[in-house]
């Protein structure tokens, strides 16, 4: 069994962008994430903002991963913002993601932090606003906007991108992928479902990493995985438990 | 000692310890790997076993069938529709029109019911497999082992108030209908245009029953139908986003949503249009029904589609709990240390009673179709056109002077007759050839044994 973790490829300079696909979705990757953070760093804050997971999905998956979710969102600590529920009245044909993003900033700027650990900003996820109607243009702002608000304020931003046309990347996931500076793509196996391996995963340098990359994984190289109900087990190629 | 271990399913057990300390919705059931995941039956057994239990609430479903000459995406619905009925549950159903689909759907067997036919004593397809069996004499060292089954059925689960066995024969009664709509039980809204207004009514129908907690069944059967109006992708995409919100919000509500067949490709919505859809629901499965091919419905003789499985509900924990309950999918037995294999190929099949979903499995090679553990019936005749080349004086002799006329002018003759009933049974018909349908055999009847001293 290889270790993965996802809490070493975050920097201020740039984000992490996490694309996945429909046969292999990457949520695991964002519950580590949080779960990683909250045990490396306690003053750590942290942020999340959703479109799709509501809360209860988080709490159950964090109270398996060693830490209470709950008590962090009365203490503060933590904020979740559910988009859908907070925001109404961001629809595509009345208004832009500027309210979003004053929400965003707010927010941030509530957490209060007092301790070296930069505060954590997990988006989940872009994709749905490109789908239901909102402009191209408009997207690609308001993640520029935020990449530089988070690059500004010293913030860890990490943002899910679901790829709908894997062959054909256009639209706001290029001008993301432009801004990135670490890149984990989620993908299926190319055989098809199996129930031992559910997908693998590879890690590119993006063009905003400054300093040497951490850890990249190649394609050809990539990380295989399998999902539990609350757990991710990663492996080489090959070294799975079924093969061993 | 042997390193080879069999593979078995997994057995799943109910335990009954969570269900007395809490209170359930009618017609619901804890999950065995979740306690706050609570299921509801979709009504058909089988995707109950695909959905990993039911269908949470909370969540919602999409059943894509994209054949234009058939209906089983409706049908699906019906299901839905009916179980809600048979549970006590609140329904919010949104079609063209809501008040015929509602009556169409099915019902279970009771002295009460109306059916439209006369039920008999066993179902014509169950005593042909029946008889079938029992005619095989198989190996003593085999007779311990269970029959080979393809599906799953309904008595898996604990009781059958929680996934009735329908009738494809029966109906619901339509006093029982009148008085679930009259008790508001059922409410029915007509498709519209206005996609706000739906939802609002939506949102409606899962805010009163939130104090009286009920489990609300939000049916669409058939989203862009005519009445929906000319929906461009991003206002379905829109509109399936706001319903997944309501969801959310009332967590005592499902939904299940059939969409109208041409919408149900890449060709209505664009590149990705499917997975997007699926993205913005917990489930999404498609039955593809054969009808359009012919060529598949006479590969696969015994099923009437194949089933898709694009994304399961997985609300509280990172993978479906159908991974590792399913049946049908097989995944959960080779999730294990033996595990490698891929999944089931999963088929449906219609039957007169039931729609059913099983395994689907490749037929023997050689062109059988079907597995033979008794002996073989009389292979039969199969017309293949056969170019056989007609000799030119029977052709001068019928007068039909083609060849004579076109000899020597540099076109090519095609010789094109009409059929002849005087002389047909006289002369075997030219240009035929009866072909018997080729058998498997290990050993040709007419060529000798190569091996042969």
């Amino acid at each position: 069994m290889t270790w993965f973790s996802v809490n070493d490829l975050l920097t201020s300079n740039g984000p992490l962008v996490i694309t996945d696909q429909l046969v292999s979705p990457g949520d695991f990757l964002l519950h580590q994430l949080l779960s990683e953070y909250v045990k490396n760093s306690s003053d750590g804050k942290c942020v999340i903002i959703s479109t799709s997971q509501d809360v209860a999905k988080w709490k159950s998956i964090s109270s398996r991963s060693g830490f209470n979710l709950t008590q962090k969102l009365e203490q503060g600590s933590i904020i979740f913002i559910d988009v859908p529920t907070q925001l109404p009245d961001l629809s595509p044909s009345e208004a832009t993601l500027l309210p979003l993003l004053n929400l965003i900033r707010n927010s941030v700027k509530n957490l209060h932090r007092n301790g070296t650990t930069p505060t954590l900003l997990i988006f989940d996820e872009l994709a749905t606003f490109e789908w239901i109607g909102h402009p191209v243009l408009d997207i690609s702002r308001f993640a520029r906007a935020l990449v530089a608000y988070c690059a500004k304020n010293d913030v860890y931003l990490v943002v899910r991108y679901h790829i709908a046309v894997p062959v054909d990347l256009d639209g706001v996931v290029r001008i993301l992928l432009q801004l990135a500076a670490y890149h984990i793509e989620v993908l299926p196996l190319s055989s098809g479902k199996s129930g031992a391996v559910s997908g693998e995963i590879s890690v590119h340098a993006g063009p905003t990493l400054i300093s040497t990359p951490r850890r990249v994984i190649p394609r050809s190289r990539a990380l295989q995985y399998r999902l539990g109900d609350y757990q991710v087990t990663y492996f080489e190629r090959g070294m799975g438990s079924a093969v061993l | 000692m042997s390193t080879f271990k069999r593979k078995k399913a997994k057995a799943v057990t109910v335990s009954s310890s969570s269900e007395t300390t809490v209170n359930l919705l009618p017609g619901t059931r804890l999950s065995p790997f979740s306690s706050s995941t609570i299921l509801t039956s979709s009504g058909i057994a089988s995707l109950d076993d695909i959905l990993g239990g039911g269908l949470p609430l909370s969540c919602s479903l999409l059943v894509i069938a994209p054949d234009i000459h058939s209906s089983y995406g409706e049908l699906v619905q019906k299901y839905f529709i009916s179980q809600g009925l048979a549970s006590g549950q609140k329904l919010c159903v949104i079609d063209d029109e809501p008040e015929r689909f509602i009556s169409e759907c099915m019902w279970f067997s009771n002295g009460n019911s109306s059916s439209t036919v006369a039920p008999p004593a066993e179902d014509e397809d169950d005593s042909k497999e029946i008889d079938h069996d029992t005619n095989v004499n198989i190996a003593w060292r085999y007779e311990h082992l269970t029959q080979f089954q393809t599906t799953v059925s309904a008595s898996k689960f604990s009781t059958d108030e929680f996934c009735r066995p329908f009738d494809l024969t029966y109906k619901v009664p339509g006093s029982f209908l009148d008085q679930a709509t009259k008790s508001s039980q059922v409410v029915l809204l007509k498709a519209s245009s206005d996609l706000k207004r739906v939802i609002d009514v939506i949102t409606e129908s899962l805010r009163t029953c939130s104090q009286e907690v009920v489990p609300v069944r939000i049916c669409i059967p058939l989203l862009g139908s005519p009445g929906w109006g000319d929906l461009k992708p991003k206002e379905v995409l829109n509109f399936v986003y706001l319903l997944r919100t309501v969801l959310r919000q009332y967590p005592h509500g499902c939904a299940s949503v059939g969409l109208r067949p041409s919408m149900s490709g890449d060709g209505w919505g664009g590149p990705g249009w499917l997975n997007k859809l699926s993205w913005l629901f917990d489930g999404s499965v498609t039955l593809a029904g054969f009808s359009a091919d012919p060529s598949l419905s006479l590969t696969f003789p015994s099923h009437h589609g194949s089933f898709h499985i694009h994304r399961l509900p997985a609300p509280y924990s990172l993978r479906s709990a159908s991974d590792r309950s399913s049946t049908l999918r097989g995944v959960s037995s080779v999730s294990g240390l033996t595990g490698g294999a891929g999944e089931n190929n999963l088929a449906f099949k219609c039957t007169r009673r039931r729609l059913v979903i099983e395994t689907h499995h490749l037929d023997v090679e050689g062109g059988v179709g079907e597995r033979r553990t008794a002996t073989a019936p009389v292979p039969l005749p199969v017309a293949v056109p056969v170019a056989v080349p007609i000799p030119a004086e029977e052709k001068e002799k019928k007068g039909t002077s083609t060849r004579s006329r076109l000899k020597g002018t540099g076109i090519a003759a095609m010789p094109v007759e009409l059929e002849e009933k005087e002389e047909k049974e006289k002369e075997e018909p030219a240009g035929l050839h009866l072909k018997m349908r080729k058998k498997v055999t290990f050993r040709a009847e007419q060529q000798p044994d190569l091996y042969d001293f």
